[in-house]
């Protein structure tokens, strides 16, 4: 059974994904990739998540899990690379 | 539940949780608006997750599934939050940018203004419409009124024009132009002003840009220089009048010495010719028989007015030459005859005086064209001088060759040589040499002069090499281009 919430979450990840796109694009700070990459991950978790309701339930809900797990790794050096630069270099944000 | 899951929710809950923390660690600019926004999103969203995975452990591990709805709600927000955290990352960079140019332009404004400002030029602004839009410091001074009137026609060009009087909105349409001189008051002591001036790089309506300097010392000196110039030719015209006349005077007095030289010479000449052919008439004894006593008397006499007629006939003969009235008739010229009978006439004053005089050939037969009486005389006065000057038991040889390009006759001598000093002077007019006795010589100081002049009026050339103590050669050079 899908439920809503699920839904709304991955409309919302695939509709706002060309904005954070164009935002980003020309965006050159650190942690960029990583920040992306767990972005991804993310609507990859969506994704999962709604299939999972479809077929192969408890592979895909480990693999919505393991997305989320690599997402939170994902952000955690995304942030991690933002801050040390900054610190590094004596600015901030 | 597999426990792969409740693993991966553990991960994923550390992983937020980290980034989380790292989040609240950044630091951020207090001014930057879109900074801290971008922060507190960053952290809310990372924390959304860390409520999120936190509520997925406890359900999975089996510990409570009472945060499972609250999770779904708070799920939804985590996207449009990671959204609005690009977007303001994007925004606090653009800002940063701006800020950067800002401060570039800043600077760029300062450094314009600080040349502007330390310029010895004054810089004017004017509008199309005619206003002043900016100017420096420089250019209020020495502006003054006319900035506040931009239409009021205080400049004129700087020809003294009044006419043409036009205002610093006229002057500023008139652009581009360089180097214009104009005179901010006319018809006063004022200064004067080069003005040039451009257009901005505006595409419509574009402003005027005017620098003035003022160049009052410039003009002013300009105008000395040229009044000076002016003077300074007049002073020259006049100098070259006075010369000219004094010129006019010498020419004249030389002409008049030349004519009292040769009409007193030729006055001389006759009674003195008439001296010596009495003399020698007493002395032959056709006028009765003289005393030996008488005879000394006679014949010093004789010899002093010889030596007073060859002085005349030397005066008499540079005279005619400097005064352009000697002429010369060229014909061909035998040289052994010219030089053999030249040293014959000369052999009795060598034999007076104990000198060797000869005449040594290469050929017999050279031949030159040139006006044979001048050349003789050239010759005869060189080797007179050379007699003259040779001690008694000297040589003197007259010799003759045919170089490559001309006709060399040579006048040596074993004499004493001439002195260094005497060496620059030997052809000056009446000038014998300081070492020299010149009363025993009887010599007049022109015979070298003559023979000198006598060889340019010929197209020959007249040099001469001396050794102190060994003699001197005498050379006169008749060039080919003339046989």
């Amino acid at each position: 059974v899908f439920q809503e919430s699920e839904i709304v979450d991955l409309v919302l990840a695939v509709g706002l994904a060309p904005l954070m796109y164009a935002s980003v694009r020309r965006l050159e700070i650190p942690g960029k990739v990583a920040f992306l990459t767990g972005f991804l991950f993310m609507v990859a978790s969506y994704i999962f998540t709604i299939a999972e309701s479809v077929v192969l339930p408890e592979a895909l809900n480990v693999a919505e899990h393991a997305s989320l797990a690599a997402a939170g790794i994902a952000f955690a050096v995304g942030v991690w690379q933002l801050r040390s630069s900054l610190v590094r270099s004596g600015e901030a944000l | 539940v597999s426990p792969l899951v409740v693993t991966f929710d553990l991960i994923a809950l550390m992983g937020f949780t980290v980034a989380f923390g790292l989040a609240v660690a950044t630091p951020v600019r207090p001014d930057m608006r879109f900074a801290i926004t971008a922060k507190w999103g960053l952290m809310t969203a990372m924390l959304i997750y860390v409520a999120v995975n936190a509520s997925n452990v406890m359900e999975h591990s089996g510990l409570t599934d009472a945060f499972d709805i609250a999770e779904d709600y708070a799920e939804v927000l985590f996207v449009p939050l990671l959204a609005y955290v690009a977007y303001a990352f994007a925004a606090t960079a653009q800002l940063n940018e701006a800020h950067a140019v800002q401060g570039s332009l800043r600077r760029e404004r300062d450094l314009s203004a600080s040349i502007v400002n330390t310029s010895p030029a004054g810089v004017v602004v004017v509008s199309q419409e005619g206003e002043v839009r900016f100017a420096s410091d420089r250019a209020r001074e020495m502006l003054g009124e006319a900035l506040d009137a931009p239409h009021a026609p205080v400049f004129a060009e700087h020809d003294g024009d009044l006419a043409r009087s036009f205002s610093l909105a006229q002057l500023a349409a008139a652009a581009p132009f360089r180097d214009k001189l104009v005179d901010p008051a006319p018809g006063s002591e004022s200064p004067v002003f080069s003005a040039s001036a451009e257009r901005m790089a505006e595409p419509v309506k574009p402003d005027t840009v005017i620098a003035f300097v003022d160049v009052t010392e410039r003009v002013q000196s300009a105008a000395e220089l040229s009044a000076y110039r002016k003077d300074l030719e007049g002073l020259v015209e006049t100098r070259t009048q006075e010369l000219k006349t004094v010129n006019d005077e010498l020419v004249a007095a030389n002409s008049a010495k030349r004519d009292f030289l040769a009409n007193m010479s030729h006055e001389l000449r006759t009674p003195l010719n008439s001296i010596i052919g009495f003399t020698g008439v007493m002395l032959r004894g056709f006028a009765g028989s003289v005393t030996d006593e008488q005879r000394t008397q006679l014949q010093m006499i004789d010899r002093s007015g010889r030596q007073l007629l060859e002085l005349i006939n030397d005066v008499l003969d540079i005279s005619r030459i400097e005064a352009g009235r000697a002429s010369v008739t060229f014909e061909d010229v035998v040289l052994k005859y010219l030089l053999e009978q030249t040293v014959e006439a000369l052999q009795p004053l060598a034999r007076e005086r104990g000198i060797d005089l000869g005449v040594e050939w290469e050929s017999t037969t050279l031949m030159v064209r040139t006006d044979p009486e001048k050349l003789e005389q050239v010759v005869r006065n060189i080797v007179s001088n050379a007699v003259k000057f040779t001690g008694e038991a000297g040589r003197v040889r007259v010799r003759a060759t045919d170089a490559e390009d001309a006709v060399l006759i040579e006048v040596i001598d074993n004499g004493q040589g001439i002195s260094l000093e005497d060496k620059g002077r030997v052809f000056e007019a009446f000038y014998q040499g300081p070492g020299h006795e010149v009363a025993k010589t009887a010599g007049t100081g022109l015979g070298l002069a003559i023979a000198r002049e006598l060889c340019e009026l010929i197209g020959a050339k007249i040099s001469f090499t001396s050794i102190q103590g060994e003699g001197t050669t005498f050379t006169v050079k008749l060039p080919h281009s003339q046989l």
